[in-house]
């Protein structure tokens, strides 16, 4: 009797022992995951800073060149050939473009570094008052916008799906601009647990080989001369709207318009 | 007054040679009368608050980069507005940064206006024509007396 009980003493010690070096393995790979955690966050803010503050250090020059340029046109143009005041036009529409860039690129990084919100909101008025914002462009393309959203509250982050809505109606003018009487239709419709919002446009469509690609950083499916653009704006939307643990997705065929749909998910009251 | 602001330099704190230059032409552009100054770090700047001391004419407006060697701008802007006496000069930012960090601790610091600069270079024109005609003739600044 005493032997068993003492070999089940010597079991259970060992038992223990192994339960306490599985405990301090366990403890060090903690350790490991959160001094690797810490620095993938402190490369993660340096890559962020280094966003912005090359973005306006890239400012500089280049009102260098749109300066000089503008006033080598200004004082010397009786000077210039007619293909010199060509090329003048060209390094100025460069740099505007070069300008456009930079600022896209600096509301990218303000995006990933500003703080995520929720709050409650009217969602139709939010709607309504991106669509006054843009009405230059809107009566620009005579496009007709049609907002079927019934007034409710929403919970999620504010400036996120603002991004989210700008961008969208942005890329349905720009995309339907130029078919004859462009119409874009906003719908909301409310399921059990998410808000559903679907912009619908009849522009030139893409195709559906593509529908991953648009929304990636510096992406385009147009050459610069039909459409301009960056690159950057449906990025910043499926950026805002992984942050809000929304999902979005397109669907179109060329020619035939696009839908974008958006799912937002309706935050839980705890 | 205005008269008295007319006669009064423009203190200029810009490092970039690009800047500087088209920041002149743009003001000469609206036939400035007010002599612009030059600093060109933040060094330089901080210590021209020696010189108003020793009767240097004081200016009417400071244009403060935000970028600058040395010293950057927002630690000039503190030793400008903590001091006793030069804390009533104007200090209108003017930098290529819009980022709400930079402009509230400017704010909060003490600036009293804050400019993008604009890339192109006729907004840049428009930008400095305003900054002259309310700094310099609009405004009626407290100049501190040495």
């Amino acid at each position: 009797m005493e032997k068993r009980v003492e070999e089940r003493t010597i079991e259970l010690t060992n038992s223990q022992k192994a339960l306490l070096n599985l405990l301090e393995d366990l403890n060090e790979k903690s350790n490991q995951l959160q001094q690797s955690t810490e620095k993938l966050e402190a490369k993660n803010k340096e890559l962020e800073t280094f966003t912005y503050s090359v973005s306006h250090d890239l400012k500089a020059p280049l009102r260098g060149i749109d300066g000089y340029s503008r006033l080598l046109e200004e004082m010397y143009s009786n000077k210039l050939q007619g293909e010199g005041l060509e090329f003048i036009k060209t390094i100025r529409e460069g740099t505007k473009q070069m300008n456009q860039l930079i600022e896209d690129l600096l509301a990218y990084s303000r995006l990933e570094r500003s703080i995520y919100r929720t709050s409650s909101f009217n969602i139709k008025e939010l709607i309504e008052s991106i669509v006054k914002l843009l009405n230059n462009e809107i009566s620009g393309t005579k496009a007709i916008v049609n907002i079927n959203v019934e007034n409710c509250e929403i919970d999620t982050d504010f400036d996120g799906l603002s991004i989210v809505i700008r961008n969208l109606l942005e890329n349905a003018l720009k995309f339907s601009g130029k078919v004859e009487s462009p119409q874009i239709n906003i719908l909301l419709e409310e399921k059990v647990n998410s808000w559903f919002l679907t912009f619908q446009d009849n522009g030139i469509g893409f195709d559906m080989k593509y529908h991953d690609r648009i929304f990636e950083i510096f992406q385009r499916l147009n050459l610069p001369e039909q459409f301009t653009g960056t690159g950057i704006g449906l990025a910043m939307v499926n950026k805002s709207v992984e942050r809000m643990n929304g999902k979005i997705w397109a669907e179109s065929s060329p020619g035939n318009g696009a839908n974008f749909y958006l799912e937002i998910p309706k935050n839980k009251i705890s | 007054m205005i008269t008295q602001n007319k006669n009064l330099p423009i203190l200029l704190i810009e490092d970039n040679p690009v800047d500087i230059d088209l920041t002149l032409r743009a003001f000469k552009k609206q036939n400035l009368t007010n002599p612009i100054e030059i600093a060109r770090d933040g060094e330089e700047a901080i210590n021209l608050i020696g010189k108003w001391k020793e009767g240097k004419l004081i200016p009417v407006v400071i244009l403060l980069d935000l970028k600058l060697p040395k010293f950057n701008g927002l630690e000039v802007l503190k030793e400008i507005k903590t001091h006793p006496v030069f804390k009533t000069i104007p200090v209108v930012v003017l930098t290529s940064s819009a980022e709400d960090s930079d402009v509230n601790t400017a704010y909060e610091l003490g600036a009293n206006s804050y400019i993008v600069k604009p890339v192109e270079f006729d907004k840049f024109i428009e930008v400095a024509a305003q900054i002259e005609l309310y700094w310099t003739v609009l405004n009626i600044s407290s100049i501190p007396k040495t």
